[in-house]
């Protein structure tokens, strides 16, 4: 069951149950600069004290967890998550590249080593956990364009063999323009830093949503490739989809699958069943403009 | 929990320091070799002398399967070493691993990591930098394997190759392919070496895993790969169970207690249906830190007590290969179970706490724990063992 869900992207913040939040100003670059610059109160009231000093993909990855439980436990979810599953393709090579110029440009002892602790995208879980105290599963995993989808499907067969009752999954994706240039070697390339979250939680009785149901999931490769163009959401390619999915409602079974250009492809199956339990989106009566 | 089928170990392969093969690892890890040596390779100034784990160059001449990294990608390189052997041993080709039934899970931290530093040095990308990220190392192993199931990077630091293992016997025992092939591959990089200087964390000698004097770790590279699936024809060494866990501690250091590390123990241990005292070794982490080593015996102390199980570690042999780390202990522990020994840690001479076996003797009891940890507080535990039929 998808009790909450969170998204953060270059047009705002947004939860399941809650109308976007857009920044209060505009965000000009095509490859978004605006991961670099969040600020803890952005998410929380009052930021973790450790916040300020993470790396953006521990910053987009810590905000959005807060905003997607916030998001559940408003909707009346009592589970509290006991690991996570995140998907990205980039991870932490926006971090990586930070890093390792000042090395290369300086010497090396302009290596920072609290800048290096984050040149591993399991550390933005590993804050999740330590700031919401979740002890159980978690991993990163990477494929592709659908690394989020596939954190999705991970999450779901985790969940059905009961290894966790309730969980943390999605995807984050950190980037900035040297990252486009590195990736598609062009800094202007459109690549886009986002984030998406949900909380889901282990339900034994199959269609009686009172939120959306994860019904099955899969992965699969194809060694010769897909015909498509690289997706500018990279890992999260497919995480739009299901989430305009997921706020439009309607009764009945959704697939969401993704494909890249790689090979990489997953599917997710969901159930809905919103005409009888009313929209997942309820709109704020005030809206107020988020900071970056 | 859900108990899950034990997933057969069908074949094992590994490149590590001491040359290809597992068997070399076994035996220079049963003869107490240490094969980490003093390194000056790295083109950046200034680097302190260093004590490492180098894949010898005499591997460099050999075959990988299907001639990956022969463009000069070292971790496909390494990757395909160690993929020609798990095939060989399990006594399959390479057509046993196309089509949509197969998974191919890859265990990496920092996968092509050339091409960013590359990149940073040049202030530019050059030309075709090639492949960049994990997941597409991941990709280039599948296109060349053929595979057609699921594909996937996982990345868990150190505990990496532990957690792609138990993600793999997961995907195999619940039916989700026939077969998966899990390799865990990282090279020798001044950007990893460089931050772990900046950590503070490498010793300027051969690491000593669990020693009174330990002082730090000695990075390593290596590869290795195991091909997992259910079968009910002659089992022989199986992934009994699995657990993870998070410390929710600190991203750098470990829990002092240990309670993140002792979690996913007992997990894996419940995940097997088995209870302590019927783990006739554990197969640690072991980095040779002063903090990892400390917490991971407090963890095996909650775990184990009142009588510990003989506990042996690699890394003071081969150093600390990182993403394959947790692949290469449970080849040894396969190993371990064929051979019916507990080999030395080698590099370990004297331990400050009371009970700690880590002399090589006979494996008494056909079970293995194998756990690491990491940064980001993650652990994870699998419990190797075999059926009563094996011989």
């Amino acid at each position: 069951m998808i009790s909450g869900g969170a998204r953060v992207g270059q047009d705002g913040i947004e939860t399941l149950h809650e109308a976007l939040i857009p920044w209060d100003s505009e965000v000009e670059s095509s490859t978004d600069s605006w991961v670099s610059g969040l600020k803890g109160r952005t998410f929380f009231a009052t930021p973790p004290p450790r916040f300020g000093r993470m790396d953006p993909l521990s910053k987009l990855t810590v905000g959005c967890a807060h905003l997607a439980l916030k998001d559940a436990a408003a909707a009346g979810s009592e589970s509290v998550p006991e690991g996570i599953v995140l998907g990205s393709l980039m991870g932490c090579l926006m971090t990586d590249i930070h890093y390792y110029t000042p090395v290369c440009d300086k010497g090396l002892e302009h290596a920072g080593p609290l800048l290096f602790s984050y040149t591993l995208p399991n550390v933005a879980v590993g804050e999740v956990c330590r700031e919401f105290r979740l002890f159980g599963p978690n991993t990163v995993i990477s494929c592709g364009e659908d690394s989020a989808l596939a954190a999705l499907v991970v999450a779901h067969g985790w969940l059905s063999s009961a290894r966790a009752s309730t969980l943390l999954a999605g995807g984050v994706e950190a980037v900035d323009t040297r990252v486009a240039e590195l990736c598609r070697g062009d800094s202007n390339a459109d690549i886009r830093s986002s984030a998406f979250l949900f909380q889901l939680e282990r339900r034994d009785e199959p269609l009686q949503p009172a939120l959306p149901m994860m019904i099955e999931g899969a992965s699969w490769f194809s060694p010769s490739g897909f015909s498509i163009e690289r997706s500018a959401d990279l890992g999260n390619t497919g995480m739009k989809r299901l989430w305009e999915t997921l706020k439009i409602g309607g009764r009945g079974f959704r697939t969401i699958d993704v494909r890249d250009k790689e090979g990489y492809a997953s599917r997710l199956k969901i159930f809905i069943d919103t005409e009888k339990h009313g929209s997942t989106t309820r709109h704020r009566t005030q809206v107020k403009r988020a900071t970056y | 929990m859900l108990k899950s089928p034990a997933v057969d170990i069908r074949g094992t392969g590994a490149v590590t320091p001491y040359g290809a093969g597992v068997q070399s690892l076994w035996q220079g890890i049963e003869k107490g070799l240490a094969a980490v040596s003093p390194f000056s390779g790295f083109e950046n100034e200034g680097f302190p002398s260093l004590v490492v784990g180098k894949v010898p160059d005499a591997v460099d001449r050999l075959p990988a399967f299907n001639g990956l990294g022969r463009d000069g990608n070292r971790a496909a390189f390494l990757a395909g070493i160690a993929i020609e052997e798990a095939l060989r041993t399990a006594n399959m080709t390479s057509k046993d691993l196309e089509g949509p039934g197969v998974a191919l899970f890859l265990s990496t931290t920092k996968g092509p990591i050339s091409a960013v530093e590359r990149f940073c040095l040049h202030r530019k990308r050059s030309g075709d930098v090639g492949m960049v990220t994990p997941s597409d190392l991941a990709g280039l192993l599948a296109r060349t394997l053929n595979v057609g199931g699921t594909v996937r990077v996982v990345s868990s630091a150190c505990a990496s190759g532990t957690v792609a293992t138990a993600m793999a016997a997961d995907h195999v025992s619940s039916g989700r392919c026939d077969r998966a092939l899990v390799v865990g591959v990282d090279i020798l990089s001044a950007f990893i070496v460089i931050g772990f200087l900046a950590l503070k964390a490498l010793s300027s000698r051969p690491a000593r895993p669990f020693d009174l004097d330990r002082d730090g770790l000695n990075p390593g590279e290596a590869s290795a790969a195991l091909v997992l699936e259910v079968t009910d024809e002659n089992p022989g060494p199986l992934v009994q169970g699995w657990g993870l866990s998070n410390d929710a501690h600190h991203i750098t250091g470990p829990d002092r207690h240990g309670l993140g590390l002792a979690h996913s123990m007992r997990a894996a241990l419940k995940n097997a249906d088995t209870t302590p005292d019927r783990i006739g070794a554990l197969v640690a982490h072991g980095t040779g830190t002063v903090f990892n080593d400390a917490m991971e015996m407090r963890a095996i102390e909650a775990v184990f007590s009142p009588i510990l199980p003989p506990i042996c570690g690699i890394k003071g042999a081969i150093g600390h290969s990182f993403g394959a780390a947790g692949l290469l202990e449970a080849a040894l522990a396969v190993e371990m179970l064929r051979y019916q020994r507990v080999p030395n840690t080698v590099g370990h001479g004297r331990c400050e706490q009371q009970g700690f076996r880590f002399k090589g003797g006979p494996l008494e009891r056909h079970r293995i724990l194998s756990s690491n940890s990491g940064f980001g507080g993650v652990n994870a535990a699998v419990v190797i063992g075999v059926g009563d039929s094996w011989q």
